[in-house]
């Protein structure tokens, strides 16, 4: 769990702060070479978007995989920008994971709404506390538990439109590129939780209405090979060391109750 | 390498793999593209032989790319696990399943790859001080980002095979994809304890990285033995 306390480095001599700072970006850079910019994607969108009016349209399949990432992006920026506006809901320290995630929701939205254009659909009205079943804003344990839930759907999902792009690489490429960035948040909300950053076999604490986010998950037959088999890891890990893909349809089963329109 | 070491090179590198297994093809035969030089004219640098060229033209290579730097980090992690104490059960508990899941990728991709392997790679973690917290992270951080940028920049190799009509490309991309979270679930964990006074290195980007095939490998060469090279690997290439 990450401790956090952004004024750490207030008291500390300048050429020190030099040095942990620019560090800090030099690890940044390993971690975002290429596509780190936010302006990048935009501008890639956009191109991309192009590239496509020229060769008479984007294809249907690759618009409706766009489509259906950008309402499940607004749902998630929408999510934490209501938490962070919420006082007392979110504790001062871990603030900054949730700025930090709800900004990157916000530039996946931008991006997917450059890259639709004029086909990108209005943000759906929102209603999280599923008619009522989660006192979502009003506890920190419950805003915790539904950002577990939108962050290992949003990547499972990602995953699962995944070979629908295939004719399209440049945006399949892009796609991933945040598939992998909701996994980085997934596992660092799972932290916050006291919970492996993966996905083991149990789901504690997990009510009923939340359990389809995890169907599926305990395979130890991957593609033809078994791996309990093949390999001496203890099948928890074995479980763990792959996610699998959500169909759209079992992802608009999960988020549906929170999408009023 | 010097002249007279080059059949050396070549020997062993017959001895470690066999023949020229699909996705695997024979280096040092003169069409390997050296970065441009900056040094003197007059005295050339020698050219380094590969001893494995990974072909992204094909999905055996494209897997054996995903296999070698599964080894490192398995390797990697197994030495961790050894001789790394971490500050508290949790995050020793973390990496002992970080390395396992390491190690199930690498059987996965072993026994996916078949007769078509490349051998096994012998790390080389000399730089790396396996006493100390702040090495070990960084390498780990290192690792886990160069495997998510891989794996992202890999993906359109394999779309490119599926769409031309090769029938395990879509398999990979898949296997490749349900992978790849896993490989970003390991970067958030340790970016969140590499620098606990700062708070965004679970996931710096709101994009992560599409790496080229060439520049991972360039950064994970000082970690491998043998010599890698990549072939048919320019992202914009046909």
């Amino acid at each position: 769990m990450p401790r956090l306390n952004p004024n750490a480095l207030a008291n500390l001599e300048p050429e020190v702060v030099n040095q942990i700072v620019s560090r800090r970006d030099s690890l940044r850079r390993i971690g975002g070479t290429l596509a780190g910019a936010a302006g990048f994607s935009v501008a890639f969108a956009a191109a991309s978007r192009e590239a496509f009016a020229q060769s008479g349209g984007m294809p249907e399949q690759v618009v409706e995989v766009l489509q259906f990432a950008l309402t499940l992006e607004q749902l998630e920026a929408t999510f934490y920008s209501m938490g962070l506006e919420e006082e007392g809901l979110i504790p001062d320290d871990v603030r900054v994971v949730f700025e930090t995630i709800g900004g990157h929701e916000d530039e996946h939205v931008a991006f997917l709404e450059e890259a639709l254009g004029d086909d990108a659909g209005e943000a759906p009205e929102l209603d999280f506390t599923a008619g009522g079943m989660f006192d979502t804003f009003e506890s920190y344990d419950t805003f915790l538990l539904l950002a577990q839930a939108f962050e290992d759907t949003g990547q499972r999902a990602y995953r699962g439109q995944a070979p629908k792009l295939v004719e399209a690489p440049d945006v399949l490429e892009q796609a991933l590129t945040i598939h992998s960035v909701e996994a980085r948040h997934a596992a660092v909300v799972r932290s916050l939780r006291e919970l492996t950053g993966w996905i083991p076999l149990d789901q504690p604490g997990v009510p009923a209405a939340i359990a389809p986010v995890y169907a599926g998950m305990d395979l130890t037959e991957k593609y033809g090979v078994d791996l309990t088999e093949v390999s001496s890891i203890e099948e928890k890990q074995i479980t763990e060391a792959f996610d699998e893909p959500l169909t759209m349809e079992e992802v608009l089963a999960i988020a549906g109750p929170f999408i009023v329109s | 390498m010097s002249f007279h070491t080059a059949p050396l090179g070549r020997r062993r590198f017959l001895a470690l793999s066999g023949a020229s297994a699909a996705g695997l093809v024979i280096a040092g035969c003169g069409d390997d593209e050296e970065p441009a030089q900056t040094t003197p004219a007059e005295e050339p640098p020698p050219e380094p032989m590969a001893d494995v060229t990974l072909d992204f033209a094909t999905t055996a290579g494209v897997l054996n790319y995903a296999y070698a730097l599964e080894q490192l980090e398995a390797a990697f992690y197994a030495q961790v696990n050894k001789e790394f104490e971490a500050n508290g059960e949790t995050f020793q508990a973390q990496l002992r399943d970080i390395g396992a899941h390491e190690q199930v990728h690498v059987d996965f991709l072993a026994a996916v790859l078949a007769d078509d392997a490349i051998p096994a790679l012998e790390p080389n973690f000399e730089t790396v001080d396996f006493s100390d917290r702040e090495s070990v992270l960084q390498t780990a951080f290192t690792f886990e980002n160069l495997g998510v940028g891989a794996y992202n920049g890999a993906a359109r190799f394999l779309a490119r095979l599926a769409s031309e009509g090769d029938e395990l490309a879509p398999t990979a991309l898949m296997a490749a994809g349900d992978i790849v979270a896993v490989e970003a679930r390991h970067a958030s964990i340790i970016g969140a304890q590499l620098e606990p006074e700062q708070d965004d290195m679970f996931a710096p980007n709101a994009f992560d990285p599409a790496m080229p095939p060439a520049e991972v490998v360039a950064a994970a060469q000082p970690f491998i033995t043998q010599r890698i090279a990549v072939t048919n690997a320019d992202p914009q290439g046909g």
